[in-house]
């Protein structure tokens, strides 16, 4: 698809029939989650009409359609991300379970009491939680690398802790802050740990970056990816954990119980070979299948028109945002290294207050902790307001929420 | 999408709140949190004879929880603790008069929860 075309917002929001439905919604909240184009829609009707059966192992045909379907779409993610080998994809729930599926499939085997995993202070809880109680269980020590004053990543930091660098196993961060919208220099950081002779392996959160930047694992020199489909124009309840063949290799099942084997005796099992055996029960297969829909409609899109498209939104918002007097924004002021994704609050006014009005005239954002409130301790605050764009926003959008946050301003006297 | 919930009342309330800040020789002290949000409300008051004489409340809070422990302390304050004991959720809830989503219903029940933690 040309630039020029796809830059025609309305003829991708007519994509969408959420917009149909309440063509006032001015829908902000992306970073929670995506809407939904009617191919994905469409693809995830057309499975239980067309393909419904459980995959794998079944000898009639739908049985073996509904597999191939499935499968398919495990090359398409595989693609998309730079991937050469379909078998690195790892099905899981959502982001969170991918980084569980790292922790206990890989962590809770390689890591000992006294090792160091590097975290940092603008982490989701999803990539906390499941470190402190790894911490907890194995003695592990947690390093969460500081904030620039820039709201970047200070991760020189770590060389400078005192702690035993040889104890450092594994880093792991968010590719995109989900408050900040800060993108993280991956590559960056990888060459500057292979720099310092740290052997470590890189995990990377990429709930907030795959959707919105073209990726591409081989540029990112990472070991562990995740991600989610909802966020990118897929349906709920699908995540994808990419790892290293190697890694997986040695990695032990998070869950266990059935299609994970290759044979179970009364007292003993053998593993499937993975990505099976990290993919235990019946999956999410209409959701996969949906999730394949969202990845044809982005490469068609083509994820480098994307990535502009919200360099756009975040130049105008970031412009227009900051004439909006007392407004505090949290983030690069500077229009690089950043999405669209825009956390703020005015003074004494609590967040939640900010979403209520602008709900009163149909823009909907998000307030609150976000699932980061290491980051929120970081930065002083309870809590922030945040409008987070995608493919069919607007820079009209982006006027409705400042003439909003003006009725905010106006009602609670400020 | 509702309109009436940032009403001209409410607004007042939350400018300049009622019983706002805090007794220094109280009886009790309470403190109550939303996880949620963030907010929190510290409750202190005095109590004599059986009855509650005075009454004061502050924190960290939206619109919706600030206006709640203005109307809630001043329509308590003077009342005997036995009044207080069966004034209850619903009550409360139609004398701050806010319709609520179920989110923001534990925003105005806040300075309530206190009031029953105080109570006990």
């Amino acid at each position: 698809m040309k630039r020029d075309k796809f830059m025609k917002v309305s003829l991708v929001k007519s994509d969408f029939p959420i917009f149909d439905e309440y063509p006032n919604l001015v829908y902000l909240d992306n970073a929670a989650t995506s809407q939904k184009p009617h191919t994905v829609i469409d693809a995830v009707k057309q499975f239980y009409v067309k393909y419904n059966a459980n995959i794998h192992r079944g000898i009639y045909k739908l049985s073996e359609n509904a597999t191939q379907k499935y499968e398919n779409v495990r090359s398409k993610v595989a693609g998309f991300i730079g991937c050469d080998d379909p078998k690195e994809i790892i099905f899981t729930k959502n982001t969170n379970e991918a980084i569980n599926l790292i922790v206990y499939g890989w962590a809770r085997v390689n890591l000992k009491k006294g090792d160091i995993v590097v975290l940092s202070e603008m982490e989701h809880h999803a990539n906390i939680v499941p470190w402190i109680r790894l911490k907890q269980e194995l003695g592990i020590n947690l390093y969460f690398v500081p904030l620039t004053s820039d709201y970047g990543l200070d991760y020189k930091k770590i060389l400078a802790q005192g702690f035993d660098l040889s104890k450092i196993k594994l880093v792991s961060i968010a590719h995109v802050s989900n408050v900040l919208g800060t993108i993280n220099p991956v590559s960056e950081i990888v060459k500057f740990l292979k720099e310092n002779k740290l052997s470590v392996k890189v995990c990377i959160d990429a709930a907030q970056s795959v959707p919105h930047l073209p990726i591409d694992i081989r540029d990112l020199d990472c070991d562990f990816l995740t991600f989610s489909a909802h966020k990118m124009l897929g349906p709920s309840g699908v995540g994808v954990l990419w790892a290293r063949l190697k890694l997986l290799e040695s990695m032990e099942p998070f869950l266990a119980g059935s299609h994970m084997i290759l044979k179970v005796f009364r007292d003993n099992v053998i593993f499937a070979d993975f990505p099976d055996k990290f993919e235990a029960g019946t999956a999410n297969l209409e959701g996969v299948v949906g999730f394949g829909a969202a990845i044809d409609y982005l490469n068609k899109l083509g994820m480098q028109n994307v990535f502009e498209h919200d360099q756009t939104l975040m130049k105008y918002g970031l412009q227009e945002l900051s004439g909006i007097d007392g407004l505090k924004l949290f983030g690069l002021k500077e229009a690089k290294n950043r999405i669209a994704i825009f956390s703020f609050g005015f003074e004494g006014i609590h967040p939640h207050d900010i979403a209520q009005i602008l709900d009163e005239d149909n823009i909907a954002i998000r307030s609150g902790h976000h699932c980061a409130q290491p980051l929120m301790d970081s930065i002083k605050q309870s809590a922030t307001a945040r409008a987070s764009c995608y493919i069919y926003n607007s820079k009209e959008d982006l006027d409705k929420l400042v003439m909003g946050l003006k009725k905010v301003k106006q009602t609670l006297g400020i | 999408m509702n309109k009436t919930l940032y009403r001209e009342i409410i607004l007042e309330h939350f400018r300049n709140p009622l019983n706002f800040g805090e007794i220094l020789d109280a009886d009790f002290i309470v403190d109550e949190d939303n996880p949620l949000c963030g907010d929190s409300v510290h409750l202190t008051g005095k109590v004599n004879k059986g009855k509650l004489t005075d009454i004061k409340f502050k924190g960290e809070g939206c619109v919706i929880s600030r206006a709640a422990g203005s109307i809630m302390t001043e329509y308590i304050k003077n009342k005997t603790i036995k009044e207080i004991r069966n004034f209850n959720q619903k009550d409360f809830l139609s004398l701050i008069e806010i319709p609520l989503t179920v989110t923001r219903l534990k925003c105005a029940l806040l300075p309530f929860s206190a009031l029953q933690k105080a109570l006990k």
